[in-house]
């Protein structure tokens, strides 16, 4: 045989073609796949995301609905015990009564879908679920409708028009990876997966997940707080009562914020003494408790002391019939010895129709909860349907700014101020900077500041004042000034920029001054000489701001100077900006004067901050002026959306109201910085300048949401004490 | 806030003086009338505080005693004006061992009344609307040997509607009236747990009336 030596560009070649045979093959599975996948069996599709409903952070007016055990089952569809027609007219009723209500979702609490035995699950566990799907997914087909064509074949044209919270129940549970996981695969698909939907907090693998509306956690447990999502229903996860305690532990607190709990097992009589089989044991239930209490996941003593989070309620499934919401899960005590229970609302059927099916509304206002639930047994339907259960709640008190804070004493006539926060002490907790431009009668003005020590999660300052901090002298005619603080030289201490604008007959000037390095008691190494930035922004000013920030967007910190211009008539804002600040505090240049919106006709002090306040990654413009009509001051304040490389911006807000602060204010300041380890909070100080010695005052805006309002903080405590220890607390000092 | 009221409660009194200076000249008509009364409020209802447990006014206060003077001339057939002053009082009670003061409430109106028979009957069946100040005294508690306020002293708006009928025998006549009104709330000393909302009442007044 004559074997010819083959040419290395001949093996190529035909390595290519098996190469390119290969890749068209599997090309041509992947776009055939949903047809071939269609003819050869079923698939569930693809689901959107769930969409969160969207509320203030302080609402405590919530409405949803709740259904257990839709048992959707696509197997039945035209037989006696149609449950999925059941389900149709459950759809119904909830469209109606929760468009009435104003509900903002559905929990379901498990068993989504129904199967008779292994066996036929295998067979029909995926047609359940896109049975389920069509009635129960209110966007469906979302990305993909699965296999069945027609998007009404089970819904019939009743789909539920609010988003449905799913979890798993012992109906939806299998075998690892079998048919019966698509359920778990579904939530995952609609909630968890990829990082889960945009507002779910948390999430513990497939079917395990929180979010929140309002001043409420809510919590998706599965079959309950230890569960698996497949496999053996009665093992316990360990890690997942770890991720509740931890969730638990960082998200809610000591907030005293409500949660609310949705799982498929509760603590029903059937539930807990059924042995063929046994749904739950004693212990696991201990477990799930001794989470909800704060304690040891493996305490044993049920009557050790609880230290309860404000469990509002655990809604349960699972049983079918009959609905029972007085049932009461014993905790232990708390530290007073007074016994700690927790209500467990165990659900009727939504689908199963061997019994009364129904479903509840669930209201809650921040002092009750009331749920209405309908028994659909009860027909005609001439309200003897629907009962009403009402049991008190309890939401601390949220405020959105604190009180206003009483600062230190500064001088006797001031002629402008500022504020500033950074961690000059570096011991991780913030310090507050406010200064005052002393203005004594015929001689120059000088710079005065103070620092409030260690700023705690309330605004106080916890460590103390310092003393008067005197800085350099920066003429006699002073009309308003600000502060900020930034490492400018890059040595990694904080530089602080004081500014006062100079208010001489005719054109106004920005002057300022660097303290280099403040060391740990906030004295600077050395003062700058007095610089003089742009001139002519006005000719008369009520007030002025600083702040520093990487405006351009290169790496180095610019500078920008308001001032309230001050006609006769309304006042405005006006800034500049000094680019790219050099190791002696120089820019390479100024912007022109930017024209912000007008505020008011008395002002008398104002403050700027820079900061991403609605959170995309463009730094954001915030201005305030101390409102000075005839009686109470007012910080108002407006924000400048998105500033760009040039210092514009895209847009202004409405201008924007903060607390009243005093008579007879002397010059402002404002920062922005997480206080209490929420969003950005907003401080803003005024000079209070009665006769006689004037005064610092402060306030801060918690938790400013996207449109730069403070939604507030919790100021309750939680547990709650009653009106009589608070008053005997009271009587004592306390 | 508080000097505001002082100066309204100081208006009110000079309204009360140049609406009732004339009436002298009309004394001879026997449309002018003293009336001099003794009143219950059985209860006196809303919030007196803020927190679980916490009491409302029935909890802190038993009913109300008091008594009062009140002006009125008959300008017309069908109608009077009036002014009036009076002096209440609250007991307190102890609830959840926090022992309450007495309330004490100084009412300060000028009203209306519409008289539902004419003038020369012996029976005057009247609605009766009243609009005012009421001074509320400070209110202290006290729980074991700890004291402290609980309720700062304050001026207060006053509403109250209702009816009442008086029985004419010559100058004199005997009422009663049944006047449900409304209070604001009193300032609080301790914060969110004495913060209280408005409170309501049903006064019953029994009063002897001169007509000069």
């Amino acid at each position: 045989m004559d074997l010819k030596p083959q040419k290395i560009s001949e093996i190529i070649f035909r390595e290519r073609r098996k190469t390119f045979l290969l890749c068209s093959v599997v090309l041509a599975f992947l776009l055939t796949f949903p047809i071939v996948a269609r003819v050869m069996g079923d698939y569930r599709g693809t689901p959107n995301k769930i969409q969160v409903p969207c509320t203030c952070d302080w609402a405590t007016d919530i409405t949803f609905a709740v259904i257990a055990d839709t048992h959707v089952d696509a197997c039945t569809t035209g037989e006696k015990n149609d449950y999925t027609n059941e389900n149709r007219g459950v759809v119904d009723n909830i469209n109606q009564d929760c468009m009435n209500n104003y509900c903002l979702f559905v929990a379901h609490v498990g068993d989504m879908i129904y199967g008779i035995d292994k066996n036929d699950q295998e067979k029909h566990g995926i047609e359940q679920l896109i049975a389920f799907r069509q009635l129960w997914e209110n966007d469906y087909p979302g990305q993909d409708g699965g296999s069945i064509g027609d998007h009404n074949y089970y819904s019939k044209g009743k789909r539920i028009k609010f988003p449905v919270f799913p979890t798993i129940g012992n109906h939806d549970i299998g075998a690892c990876g079998d048919n019966w996981y698509q359920v778990v695969d579904y939530i995952g698909d609609r909630v968890t997966y990829s990082g889960g939907a945009s507002g779910i907090i948390d999430h513990y693998k497939g079917d395990t997940y929180a979010w929140r509306v309002g001043q409420y956690y809510f919590i998706q447990l599965g079959l309950w707080a230890g569960s698996l999502q497949c496999g053996d229903f009665s093992a316990t996860d360990r890690n997942k009562l770890i991720w509740l305690q931890n969730f638990l532990e960082n998200h809610v607190g000591d907030s005293g914020l409500g949660v609310l709990i949705f799982q498929h097992f509760g603590w029903d009589p059937w539930t807990i003494n059924d042995k063929s089989p046994v749904w739950w044991t004693d212990s696991q239930r201990l477990m799930e408790v001794n989470v909800l209490c704060r304690r040891d996941i493996d305490n044993t003593d049920p009557n050790a002391i609880c230290n309860p989070y404000n469990i509002l309620g655990i809604f349960s499934g699972h049983v079918h019939s009959p609905q029972d919401l007085s049932i009461k899960v014993r905790a232990g005590k708390d530290s007073n010895g007074n016994a700690v229970e927790f209500r467990n609302f165990s659900m009727r059927t939504s689908g199963d129709t061997r019994s009364a099916t129904g479903f509840s509304i669930v209201h809650l206002d921040g002092q009750k909860v009331t749920i209405r639930s309908k028994n659909r047994a009860l027909q005609p339907y001439d309200g003897r349907e629907w009962s009403t259960y009402e049991a008190p709640i309890y939401i601390p008190p949220i405020d959105e700014w604190s009180e206003v804070k009483s600062g230190p004493s500064i001088g006797f006539e001031t002629a402008g101020g500022g504020a500033a926060i950074a961690d000059i002490n570096g011991n991780g907790k913030p310090d507050l900077v406010l200064m005052n431009i002393d203005k004594p009668a015929g001689i120059n003005n000088q710079f005065w500041y103070m620092i409030g020590w260690d700023m705690d999660h309330n605004g106080n300052v916890s460590n103390g004042w310092s003393g008067v901090k005197k800085g350099p002298f920066v003429g006699a005619y002073s009309a308003g000034g600000g502060a900020a603080i930034a490492d400018i030289d890059g040595d990694g201490r904080p530089d602080l920029v004081l500014m006062a604008i100079d208010n001489p007959a005719g054109a106004n000037e920005f002057w300022y001054v660097v303290g280099w390095n403040l060391d740990e008691s906030g004295n600077p190494k050395g003062w700058s000489e007095v610089k003089k930035g742009p001139r002519g922004f006005s000719d008369e000013d009520a007030g002025g701001g600083a702040a520093i920030a990487d405006i351009n967007g290169n790496g180095k910190p610019d500078l920008l100077f308001m001032a309230i211009d001050n006609p006769s008539g309304a006042n405005e804002f006006r800034y500049v900006v000094g680019y790219d600040l050099n190791a002696s505090g120089d820019p390479t240049g100024w912007s022109s004067v930017k024209i912000g919106p007008k505020v008011g006709n008395e002002t008398a002090g104002g403050g700027a901050a820079i900061a991403d306040i609605d959170g995309n990654r463009k730094p954001d413009l915030l201005l305030m002026a101390v409102d000075k009509p005839s009686q109470a001051n007012q910080f108002w304040y407006v924000i400048g959306w998105d500033l760009d490389g040039n210092s514009n911006v895209s847009s202004w807000s409405e201008v924007k109201h903060g607390p009243c602060v005093g008579w007879s204010t002397e010059g402002g300041g404002a920062a922005i910085t997480n206080i209490d380890r929420g969003r950005p909070d907003l401080l803003f100080m005024a000079i209070d300048n009665p006769a006689g010695e004037n005064h610092f005052w402060y306030t801060i805006g918690w938790n400013l949401d996207k449109d730069g309002n403070a939604t507030g903080k919790s100021v309750g405590v939680w547990p709650p004490k009653s009106w009589r220890d608070q008053v005997i607390d009271q009587l004592r000092g306390n | 806030m508080k000097r505001e009221k002082i100066h309204l409660a100081g208006v009110f009194l000079l309204s009360f003086y140049f609406i009732f200076f004339p009436c002298g000249s009309l004394a001879e008509n026997q449309d002018v009338s003293l009336h001099l009364w003794g009143q219950i409020s059985p209860f006196i209802s809303g919030e007196a505080g803020k927190g679980a447990g916490a009491p409302d006014y029935k909890d802190a206060f038993d009913e109300g005693i008091g008594a009062g003077l009140e002006m009125s001339w008959r300008f017309s057939n069908r109608f009077s004006l009036l002014g009036g002053i009076g002096f209440e009082r609250y007991d307190g009670k102890t609830y959840k061992d926090i022992s309450f003061d007495d309330l004490k409430v100084i009412p300060l109106y000028l009203g209306g009344k519409f008289h539902f028979l004419p003038k020369d009957s012996r029976w005057t069946p009247y609605a009766k609307v009243d609009l005012g100040m009421a001074h509320l005294s400070c209110v202290d508690i006290s729980y074991q040997s700890l004291k402290g306020g609980y309720w700062d002293s304050s001026w207060v708006f006053l509403f109250e509607v209702g009816g009442g009928l008086e029985y004419r025998f010559k100058k004199w006549g005997i009422g009663l009236e049944v006047l449900p009104r409304y209070l604001g709330k009193p300032d609080s000393v301790l914060g969110r747990p004495s913060d209280a909302k408005d409170s309501w009442t049903i006064p019953i007044r029994l009063g002897v009336s001169y007509h000069f």
